[in-house]
């Protein structure tokens, strides 16, 4: 049983995803165009550390653990993260100013029903696992993502869903975007509520008394 | 008798015609080197040659150093021909967090003091759209529960009433669709603040407090220099960002992607997708004013 989840997983690493699957059709589109060969570029963002654990260990170092050390196809390959462990905290993020707590409920994934199969490789913990069974590296998340968040995928390649830096004439300058996994944690994808910065400041009141409304 | 009466009348009143005309001269009394001649004599921008427009921006940058101590970089941008640009909002993913409002309060030297911004992130009961009920100092976590949020900003009307009403002709729209403000030749009367449904423009009740370490050095003559004290100013979509193809400061701050920004006349561009694919509508769409500034949903 082992030696054939092992060939399948061999059989998808061989089959590479296709240049144009991997961000998903995204970038030809916003850059199609009569001169699009005089188009920049659009880049998603990777952020740092996918497919790793962030742990500060007990002497207060802090360590970016990936998760082949400890779970590979010949050990808790099945085993659901403990979330009593103190290692598994950096998996799902916590609110700001919250002290991690003791209890194991609040360290689950909070990502609807989905197990850890479900997106990362049971044979490749290095890698990523699309639903057809097919295997893509951390940073091609997106298409990942898109599988089963479809109208956010739509409206993020029409640039309607997600940050972005740079120019929105591709014909001056390049842009720069979010990965889904840039605003959303994968364990945890709701986005978390954050302070807003300072308001406005009516100069005739005192800074106690309500500003203007409208 | 009525000699002595009339002359005095008639020392009352010269003595009443000096004090006025010495109250009108006032102004060239308290001259300072801060308004120079060069500025009181300056012509309005359209009417400035390329050579005139270059001296003023020097000028206007030596003031700059000399008042703030810093060196900027003012800048005149013109309209790109076959571009007019729209902006659109998406409020199904705007969470309220002001961080296009303290962008724009960097990007265009706005006065620390008052923590002044073109955009005003309006606080609503989810289910109404009832402006005069917003909030605009709402603090805490955002997004609050039953509520939503819409940034307001200047909508770049293709008919806008703050361009009409002004006496001056010191505010116009470009064939970009950007409304600007000479501000060397702005009177400050405020018809135009009074005039927007929008509540989009400012007045400079006073010379902006800014550090020389807070001033951004790039900088255009109808965007975001330091504006003089009692003129009005203006979102300008960034004109000086936009008009060389970047985002405006607004967009890139926005963390959720909830702007959008771009061409209206290129049918390919993501503006033009969202006003073609979302429920989108206007502000105060009955007043005529047709915003180049777009409001949206998702489903």
């Amino acid at each position: 049983m082992r030696a054939v989840a092992l060939l399948i997983a061999l059989a998808c690493t061989s089959e590479p995803i296709p240049a144009d699957r991997a961000f998903g059709p995204a970038v030809p589109d916003l850059t199609a165009g009569s001169d699009a060969t005089s188009r920049h570029a659009v880049t998603i963002h990777v952020p740092e550390g996918l497919g790793r654990v962030t742990f500060q260990a007990p002497d207060g170092a802090v360590h970016q653990v990936p998760c082949s050390t400890c779970h590979g196809p010949d050990g808790l390959a099945e085993r659901a993260a403990d979330p009593a462990r103190p290692f598994h905290l950096g998996l799902t993020p916590l609110p700001a100013g919250v002290e991690p707590p003791s209890g194991a409920l609040s360290r689950r994934l909070e990502h609807g029903q989905l197990q850890c199969a479900a997106c990362h490789s049971s044979g490749d913990r290095d890698r990523l696992r699309l639903a057809d069974g097919r295997e893509l590296p951390f940073e091609d998340v997106v298409t990942l993502c898109a599988q089963c968040h479809g109208p956010q995928y739509r409206d993020y390649q029409r640039g309607s869903h997600g940050g972005m830096n740079g120019y929105w004439d591709l014909r001056r300058g390049p842009r720069t975007r979010n990965s889904c996994v840039d605003c959303h944690h994968p364990h945890a994808p709701a986005y978390r509520p954050v302070m807003p910065v300072f308001p406005p400041r009516d100069r005739w009141l005192d800074s106690s008394t309500k500003t203007e409304t409208h | 008798m009525d000699a002595s009466r009339r002359t005095a009348l008639k020392a009352l009143g010269a003595s009443l015609g000096v004090a006025g005309l010495a109250r009108a001269l006032q102004p060239l009394v308290d001259w300072t080197p801060a308004t120079s001649m060069d500025e009181l004599l300056q012509k309005h921008y359209k009417a400035l040659t390329k050579e005139e427009l270059a001296v003023i921006l020097r000028r206007l940058e030596d003031e700059a150093r000399d008042t703030y101590g810093v060196d900027v970089t003012i800048e005149d941008v013109r309209p790109t021909p076959g571009v007019e640009f729209g902006y659109a909002l998406n409020l199904s993913i705007c969470i309220g967090c002001r961080k296009c409002a303290e962008a724009c309060h960097n990007e265009n030297n706005h006065d620390r003091s008052t923590n002044n911004s073109y955009i005003r992130v309006l606080e609503m009961e989810k289910g109404s759209l009832d402006m005069g009920k917003g909030s605009v100092d709402y603090d805490g976590p955002v997004p609050a529960p039953g509520k939503f949020y819409m940034p307001v900003q200047c909508q770049q009307c293709r008919n806008p009433p703050c361009v009409s009403v002004c006496p001056v002709e010191a505010t116009w729209q470009e064939s970009d669709g950007v409304t600007v403000v000479d501000y060397n030749w702005c009177i400050g009367c405020r018809y135009c603040e009074a005039a927007c449904p929008y509540h989009a423009r400012r007045f400079n009740w006073k010379k902006p407090e800014l550090g020389a370490s807070e001033i951004n050095p790039n900088q255009s003559y109808l965007s975001n220099r330091v504006r003089p004290q009692g003129v009005m100013e203006k979102c300008t979509f960034c004109l000086h960002r936009t008009r060389k193809g970047q985002l405006p400061a607004c967009l890139e701050a926005c963390p959720t992607g909830a702007r959008v920004f771009g061409n209206l006349l290129d049918p390919s561009s993501e503006i033009r997708w969202v006003l073609e694919n979302k429920r989108v509508f206007v502000l105060k769409e009955d007043l005529g004013t047709q915003p180049r500034f777009y409001y949206f949903f998702d489903e």
